[in-house]
């Protein structure tokens, strides 16, 4: 709404250096504090108390510092033009337009920004080791029916931001939502827990909710709420604007759910790798493309039904092999992995032959994407989109206004270049650190290989093998190993020796740290872990700071960004906590969701509507970019050690006990405020100061 | 068109504002603007028994209700409002009021049945009191919320607003210059006035370029909020109940002025204040204020503050006011009154859509950094 100024000055290059510079520097310096926290615990978990050494050192180093210009931009593009884009909207709609088109746009919204924001990848990721025998469904879910679960997710967030917007016009409060809604996913998950095809899907679903809401759709969808309803109602408690990203963390699971319940008929049951590939022919439905479906058969199944589904499938299993190894580039497009690719290739004398003659090609050239524009194009569609419906709603509508648009234009700029900077940067630096502290992570409780430490021994002589025994008989041999620190011994395994090249392979295992397997000293470690990385983490999610910021705006400085971050920060690490026990237990997720959704219903009950709204909001907010990628190759590194097939729930675990701390600090402000206002009651004897009798 | 009212501000905490809306509408207030703010005061904390003791500056939430009144019930309104809302119990609130000059006054009605049926009875609140409104870069205002607090000064009451001018004149590059502004509210006796005024651009260098604005308003009558401590109370009536019952037998306030006639004499002089200014403030629907601001700057005023308010009214036939309001603040030079008021009128500040209310008073003494000062 600024018109263009007359008197417009115009500053001098070396002028806007000395504007510029520390407005820069101030940035990357809050975002270096955010990240270096979890960085440098990373670092220092795995060097000092695992012992392993990290690998990839400045491809990490490269990847980190990405990250913190990425997020320093991004929160930047944030803050000067989504939010105020958003804000813009929300003030300009309900005094244009009818209700039908608010809800209308409300609806659309909310389903444009789910479809922008790579939710599924995020989800894919989490699925990537899902056996597709043991869980069809999900496996689908993932896979052959990806569309199904985007569009039911994307269905899910539409309706949400259309009830919160509806929610804020008629002024409603958001406890009856909560009330009805969170019990009802409850009962909702304990059907799954009794259905042995639909129960791997309840990660998968809870997930989803806390995942959809990502960093671009939360503070748009905070700030059009905030503008709606302050159009609407003013300083209205119960319409303060927040609310829908509770909303939004709630409807996904409800509508993934039906969505899996009413798909579970048309997908294969659960059975034995081998009765499940020869029995079904609807198997290949659930994978995403042919080739994928072939790889699988043919790197799980074993030998005999392989040959027969070949046949069947009239895949000439010689000639597939000749073709990847002309074009090693097509491997991916048929095996998730790499080791698949080589248990298919090892399985078979004649393709064994044919792989080892070719390695060099085949594990030598290194298959690499264009990272950068692919991580552009990412964040091109989740930012671009979402921001042009919104601009062209305001310039468009009638009577409506876009104003600062070059603030807004440079914001979108910067949010995009941004979060691609970040996401390169989580893949190649976080993520990377992440995964190998991940699969380092059991040496806590028991012992592990040392990933990448495999050594040669040459000319190795059999002779200087020692045997020994276990307590109850059992026959082991080993053998002395001269190091730098000294004589060290190593188990000897007969499969590790070549015999025809004299040759000895063996990793270096280390752990566990408190010297015993399985001992409670070491979980207890691995859940401290897991509770200062979730809080680290939080630290840098780029979502909760747009909230913490607009908290803070909102309550002019008396709910903190820094409170709502610590507390927030507190309550993941509390949930990633419990994310790890699930996973090394393998404890079904509703059994952990229960008793914490149950305290939380009590406390909403008693908390008062601004905390409540604060609070559930900031659940949906904590996961996000930077969190996500972390926790999941967290969950999966442990879970590849401890025989889980999935990362799910983690998420869902972290999103609910946020909640629970924020609802705890703001009782904590309640009663302070109680306190406080009995405190002004105290008067000098039944009789005040002015004369009258005081009434109490 | 142009009216002398009385502006009444209440400054309280934000759990006794329910009060506040009800004491309003029992006095045939039907308009009101509420802004978010927040109090600051300080808290000592005693540890390890007594060994160790910590201040703390204790932030809590806090409303201002902002409402215009004829002059003729100023008394029975303050009156009203002191007794209703028990200010005369520290750590409630503050309430003053200040002469204006409305432009577009139509907006406001009142229930005249309800006013004129308030009881009359002796002024509770004090005249001898003076407002100092302090801009300054947010996240700064820190220095100056300590300084009033351990000088014992007042309670402050902080506002988020943000700041237009200067920056609005650079091209994209102004999103570097963080806009938003922290206003700082204090109300002071009448005699320490100077002193304190002085104190802050000392402490906050606002005379130097970029640090900030401050500005001294008269008051009319008040009754402050005292408590700006919080601990274990030792005596049967703690120190603000003390001070409040001889305020109230003095009838004013100058028997506790922190600085003596010869110190101020011997200070004054040394800073170079800007005199005999004018303050307008402009009342908005959301969305008109920053045009209108713009312009009022290209005809040449130096800068202006915008704060978001919440309208609320008791009468529903004025719709075209909306609950989600703007104010800006915009001090200027006396014989620039007329051009800038004219400039606002221009800018359809007086349309309904806007459904602005224009009011100007007197400021006294304004600090800040002007680049003219320099020979």
């Amino acid at each position: 709404m600024f018109t263009k100024n007359k008197l417009r000055i115009k500053v001098p290059f070396k002028q806007t250096l000395k504007i510029l510079l520390p407005y820069i520097t101030s940035k990357i310096k809050f975002q270096i504090k955010a990240v270096s926290i979890i960085v440098l615990y990373l670092v220092f978990f795995q060097i000092f108390i695992l012992g392993i050494p990290v690998q990839q050192t400045l491809i990490i180093a490269g990847g980190i510092a990405l990250v913190v210009f990425g997020l320093a931009f991004f929160m930047e593009g944030l803050i000067i033009g989504i939010m105020p884009l958003g804000e813009y909207c929300g003030k300009q709609l309900p005094r244009k337009l009818h209700l039908v088109f608010i809800l209308f746009f409300a609806f659309v919204i909310g389903f444009a920004a789910t479809l922008a924001e790579p939710a599924i990848s995020v989800l894919n990721a989490a699925g990537s080791s899902v056996k597709p025998w043991e869980s069809p469904l999900l496996f689908a879910l993932l896979n052959g029916y990806s569309l199904h679960l985007i569009l039911s997710i994307c269905i899910g967030v539409g309706l949400a931001v259309l009830i919160g917007v509806l929610r804020f016009i008629y002024k409603w409060s958001l406890k009856p939502f909560i009330y009805i809604l969170f019990p009802s996913l409850i009962l909702l998950s304990l059907y799954l827990l009794f259905n042995k095809k639909l129960l791997p899907i309840t990660g998968l679903a809870w997930d989803s909710g806390g995942i959809t809401t990502g960093p671009v759709t939360v503070p748009l969808i905070i700030a059009l709420g905030i503008g709606i309803s302050r159009v609407i109602s003013g300083s209205d408690e119960n319409a303060s604007g927040l609310g829908v990203v509770t909303l939004a963390s709630a409807f996904p699971i409800i509508t993934v759910i039906l969505t899996a319940i009413v798909l579970a008929g048309s997908i294969p049951n659960p059975a034995g790798v081998d009765d499940f590939f020869l029995n079904h022919k609807e198997v290949e439905k659930i994978f995403t493309t042919k080739e994928l479906y072939t790889g699988s058969f043919l790197s799980h199944c074993s030998h005999d039904v392989r040959e027969e589904i070949a046949t069947r499938e009239q895949v000439n299993q010689k000639e597939l092999l000749e073709k990847l190894i002309a074009n090693p580039l097509e491997i991916t497009s048929y095996f998730k992995n790499h080791s698949d690719f080589e248990k298919w290739a090892f399985q078979d004398a004649t393709l064994y032959q044919l792989y080892t003659d070719n390695k060099d090609t085949l594990t030598g050239e290194k298959i690499r994407r264009n990272t950068f524009i692919k991580n552009g194009l990412l964040a091109v569609r989740a930012i671009l989109p979402l921001s042009l419906l919104l601009i062209l709603l305001l310039t468009f509508l009638p009577g409506g206004s876009l104003p600062r648009r070059d603030e807004i234009a440079l914001g979108v700029i910067l949010s995009i270049i941004g979060m691609t900077l970040f996401n390169i940067g989580i893949e190649k630096g976080l993520s990377n650190l992440g995964s190998q502290v991940g699969i380092t992570l059991p040496a806590t409780f028991k012992t592990i290989d040392i990933p990448g430490e495999k050594k040669i021994i040459k000319d190795f002589d059999e002779s200087i093998v020692i045997r020994s025994t276990t307590a109850s008989g059992e026959k082991k041999a080993f053998f002395y190993l001269e190091e730098k620190s000294g004589y060290k011994q190593i188990p000897f395994d007969k499969t590790s020796f070549n015999e025809n090249k004299k040759e000895f392979i063996y990793t270096a295992k280390t752990g566990p740290v408190t010297g015993k397997n399985n001992s409670i000293a070491g979980f207890f470690l691995l859940i401290i872990f897991a509770f200062i990385m979730g809080y680290s983490v939080t630290l840098a999610e780029p979502a909760l700071n747009a909230l913490g910021i607009t908290l803070e705006e909102i309550t002019v400085g008396t709910f903190t960004r820094k409170l709502l971050i610590q507390s927030v920060a507190i309550g993941v690490g509390i949930g990633m906590g419990f994310g790890i026990v699930r996973i090394i237990f393998d404890i079904p997720l509703i059994v952990l969701l229960i008793p914490p959704y149950i305290v939380l219903l009590g406390l909403t009950f008693i908390s008062e509507e601004k905390f409540v709204t604060i609070a559930w909001d900031s659940a949906g907010v904590t996961t996000g970019p930077v969190t996500v990628p972390l926790v999941i190759s967290m969950g999966l590194g442990v879970g590849q050690q401890t025989g889980v097939s999935d990362g799910f729930g983690i998420l869902a675990l972290s999103s609910a006990y946020p909640i629970l701390t924020v609802l705890i600090v703001g009782l904590f402000v309640q009663h302070r405020q109680n306190v406080l206002l009995k405190e002004s009651y105290i008067t000098n004897g039944t009789e005040n100061l002015i004369g009258e009798k005081k009434n109490v | 068109m142009c009216n002398k009212m009385i502006k009444v501000t209440c400054q309280v905490y934000t759990w006794i504002s329910d009060l506040v809306e009800k004491s309003l509408f029992e006095a045939g207030i039907v308009n009101y603007h509420i802004q978010s703010g927040r109090n600051v005061v300080i808290r000592e904390k005693h540890y390890l028994g007594g060994l160790i003791t910590k201040t703390k500056y204790e932030n809590d939430p806090a409303d201002i209700f902002r409402f215009f009144i004829p002059f003729e019930y100023e008394s029975a309104i303050m009156n009203h409002l002191i007794k209703k809302c028990e200010f005369h119990h520290p750590g409630r609130g503050t309430v003053f009021t200040e002469e204006v000059t409305l432009y577009n006054s139509e907006l406001l009605h009142f229930d005249f049945d309800k006013l004129n049926s308030l009881e009359l009875s002796d002024d509770l609140a004090n005249s001898g009191f003076t407002g100092i409104s302090c801009i300054i870069q947010r996240g700064l205002a820190g220095i100056i919320i300590k300084s009033v607090l351990d000088m014992g000064f007042c309670v402050p009451t902080v506002t988020y607003g943000e700041g237009g001018g200067f920056r609005e004149k650079l091209g994209l590059i102004r999103v570097a210059i963080p806009s938003e502004k922290e206003v700082v509210i204090l109300t002071v006796s009448k005699i320490d006035a100077m002193e304190v005024m002085g104190i802050l651009v000392d402490i906050a260098r606002l005379d130097q370029p970029g640090k900030g604005f401050i500005y001294m308003f008269p008051i009319r009558k008040a009754f402050i909020n005292t408590r700006l401590f919080r601990g274990t109370l030792k005596q049967v009536a703690s120190t603000e109940q003390i001070i409040q019952a001889i305020d109230e037998i003095k009838g004013n306030n100058e028997w506790r002025r922190k600085f003596s006639e010869s110190e101020l004499t011997k200070r004054s002089g040394r800073r170079k204040y800007l005199k005999k200014m004018i303050n307008i403030t402009v009342f908005t629907n959301e969305g008109y204020i920053g045009n209108i601001i713009n312009q009022a700057m290209n005809d040449g005023a130096g800068g202006a503050t915008v704060y978001t308010l919440d309208y609320k009214s008791f009468d529903s036939d004025y719709k075209f006011v909306l609950p989600a309001r703007e104010m800006s603040d915009l001090v200027i030079n006396d014989n620039q009154k007329d051009g800038i008021l004219q400039s606002l009128i221009n800018s359809g500040t007086l349309t309904t859509g806007a459904s602005g209310i224009i009011e100007t008073s007197q400021v006294p003494l304004v600090c800040t950094y002007f680049a003219n000062h320099k020979r």
